[in-house]
């Protein structure tokens, strides 16, 4: 059984370095394409002559064979060096990891928005079914789902700062800053969570066994608890881990909006300014984050359910 | 206990009242919402009452209809002058376009795909199901802002991305049902008398798929329009200069605390038609499959 797990963590852990080297290869690729570096490093100044370029060329071994600079390229993402950042003209890597704190915040600020207000609602929907709070948590799923991330941003700037005056409209400092950018990013899935759990409470509620904890006699509060919340949560589980990459990749929007300085704001600022390396790193380390969390999901539940665990490999 | 008994009861129901779900007269009202944007994108140059482009200094910045009593410009007009229900019609034809193409080139490269995967399983279904995880691992807003840098915003673009990350969901979808229609008997029975494998799929495997597929595809017209105006609002969607409901946001913005209705009114067109259209899936969905339901 033991040996069993272990063969599949470790097959699970070579498809995520081959995902993650696919992702290096893209990244290599597609950075290729957006112009040649040599130039922009030279800008548009004058002296920026024609040797001037082939000497930056030869330097940065933009001359040698493709296949070449992509091995350079691969070898040195292994170890975890880009090359140094255009405009800051330190190592790139180092400019995602000064960012990277305040994304994995604002993802962690968003989730527990997410599950704070998500599943509470959708168990308290699924528990009374047909009730007010049952089409208020419908009607609040609805539109959280059809609320593009971006303009609720904007309304919540426009009503806690503009109108009301209580909140900051941007940047990180205090505790108050981060109010508006976690539930604008904790919305769409705060949404998602009350379908999730409110569907999975259903079915769970329908089942024989609880039926059998009824007929016992228990607390309805005792079922809820500790026979239908423990299994109506599995599914929620599951999907918390699919969150995580959506997270990131809405987290450019909202720190956009918001100006926060995450790898997000990164990743947008150095697109614009051209700056290949830290594109490079920052889309590198965002995808690594949603192998990880993908890995994870997979191998928790695999471990959680032994039928899962029977049924793999 | 007492909250128990009549819980049961509403649930042993339900199966039954499937039948008729809602009611057709909220599907009616979908549909007439939906078709009233189709309508408007379609013929945008006649419905809308202004030129979208044309710019009127003198009136610019002028509030909506319930401010100014002027129906001339029932929305207002922007920093320009340029008036916010034309461009707002217009606005629907982009959002339309991209839906009319990622949708269904997204339905068919997964359908088949997915097909493809679930019934030869092994080498072809691993490779298949690897490209799928490249995808889920690599998000789509990264990859739509790498390509702008390149080529500069274009509508093309996000057509290409959005297709791109939504046919793995059909994949999925198709490649599912695919492995559990499989081995049932009236399968296994085609394969005895010697059917091929692609006319097995078509007659006996996608007919099982269409209801499924149809409601996935209704229920990802949201996620569509959404995401084109979330690209076009970070300025690597609709090309500059084009009325997208999401660029259009994006120029409102620096106005917001001085024209709320700027930001407003077109961010209420992409909330009031994605949730339209996020209605009539559920109600395909409870109506065509109810098996889809718990997996939502």
């Amino acid at each position: 059984m033991r040996e069993h797990f272990l063969r599949l963590i470790a097959l699970r852990l070579l498809a995520s370095v081959l995902v993650l080297f696919i992702v290096l290869t893209l990244v290599f690729f597609m950075s290729r394409a957006i112009g040649d570096p040599a130039k922009l490093l030279a800008g548009t100044d004058l002296e920026a002559t024609r040797e001037g370029i082939e000497e930056i060329r030869e330097k940065l071994g933009l001359n040698d064979p493709l296949h070449e600079r992509y091995g350079r390229f691969v070898w040195n993402a292994i170890q975890l060096d880009f090359g140094v950042s255009h405009r800051s003209a330190q190592p790139a890597m180092e400019d995602v990891a000064s960012r990277m704190w305040s994304t994995i915040q604002l993802a962690l600020a968003a989730l527990i928005f997410a599950i704070g207000v998500g599943v509470p609602i959708g168990v308290l929907a699924a528990i009374k079914r047909g009730s007010a709070i049952d089409l208020f948590g419908r009607f609040i799923a609805l539109i959280g789902q059809a609320t593009p991330s971006f303009w609720q941003g904007l309304m919540l700037i426009f009503l806690f700062s503009v109108a009301l005056g209580l909140l900051p409209t941007g940047g990180k400092g205090d505790f108050r800053h981060i109010i508006m950018p976690a539930v604008t990013l904790g919305s769409f899935f705060a949404a998602g969570m009350v379908r999730l759990t409110r569907s999975a409470m259903l079915e769970v509620l329908d089942s024989d066994y609880i039926r059998t904890a009824r007929s016992k006699g228990l607390r309805e509060f005792t079922i809820i608890r500790r026979h239908a919340l423990r299994n109506a949560l599995f599914p929620v589980i599951t999907i918390l881990g699919l969150y995580v990459g959506d997270m990131i990749a809405g987290s450019i929007i909202i720190e956009t909006v918001f100006a926060w300085p995450g790898v997000g704001l990164l990743i947008w600022s150095s697109i614009r300014g051209a700056d290949f390396p830290v594109v490079q790193a920052s889309v590198v380390v965002t995808a690594s984050w949603v192998i990880i969390a993908n890995l994870l999901v997979d191998l928790s539940y695999t471990y959680l359910d032994p039928r899962v665990r029977e049924a793999t490999v | 206990m007492s909250a128990a008994a009549p819980q049961v009861e509403a649930i042993e129901l339900r199966p039954r009242r499937r039948g008729l779900p809602h009611g057709w007269r909220s599907l009616s009202v979908y549909l007439f919402v939906i078709g009233l944007v189709i309508f408007a994108a379609a013929f945008a140059d006649i419905v809308a009452p202004h030129d979208p482009a044309q710019q009127d200094i003198v009136n610019r910045l002028q509030g909506p209809v319930w401010q100014t009593g002027d129906w001339n410009h029932v929305f207002g007009t922007d920093d320009l002058g340029r008036d916010t229900f034309s461009r707002l019609i217009h606005g629907a034809r982009i959002s339309m376009r991209v839906v009319a193409i990622v949708i269904p080139a997204a339905l068919l490269i997964g359908t088949l795909l997915g097909l493809t995967a679930g019934w030869q399983l092994g080498k072809v279904d691993r490779f298949i199901m690897r490209i799928v995880d490249v995808q889920l691992a690599f998000p789509g807003i990264l990859a739509a802002v790498l390509l702008a840098a390149i080529t500069g915003p274009r509508l093309s673009n996000v057509i290409i991305i959005l297709t791109i990350f939504l046919w793995a969901a059909f994949a999925r979808l198709a490649r599912a049902e695919t492995i559990s229609l499989r081995e049932r008997d009236y399968i296994l029975a085609a394969r005895t008398i010697g059917a091929p494998g692609y006319r097995i799929l078509g007659l006996h495997v996608l007919p099982n798929l269409v209801n499924s597929i149809i409601v996935l595809a209704t229920l990802q017209l949201a996620t569509v329009i959404i995401a084109e105006a979330s690209l076009s609002f970070l300025g690597v969607g609709a090309e500059i200069g084009t009325p997208s409901w999401g660029s259009m946001v994006a120029e409102g913005r620096k106005l917001l605390s001085i024209k709320f209705w700027l930001v407003g009114i077109p961010g209420l067109a992409i909330v009031i038609v994605a949730l339209v259209a996020n209605l009539m899936g559920d109600w395909l969905r409870d109506f065509l499959d109810p098996r889809l339901r718990r997996s939502r």
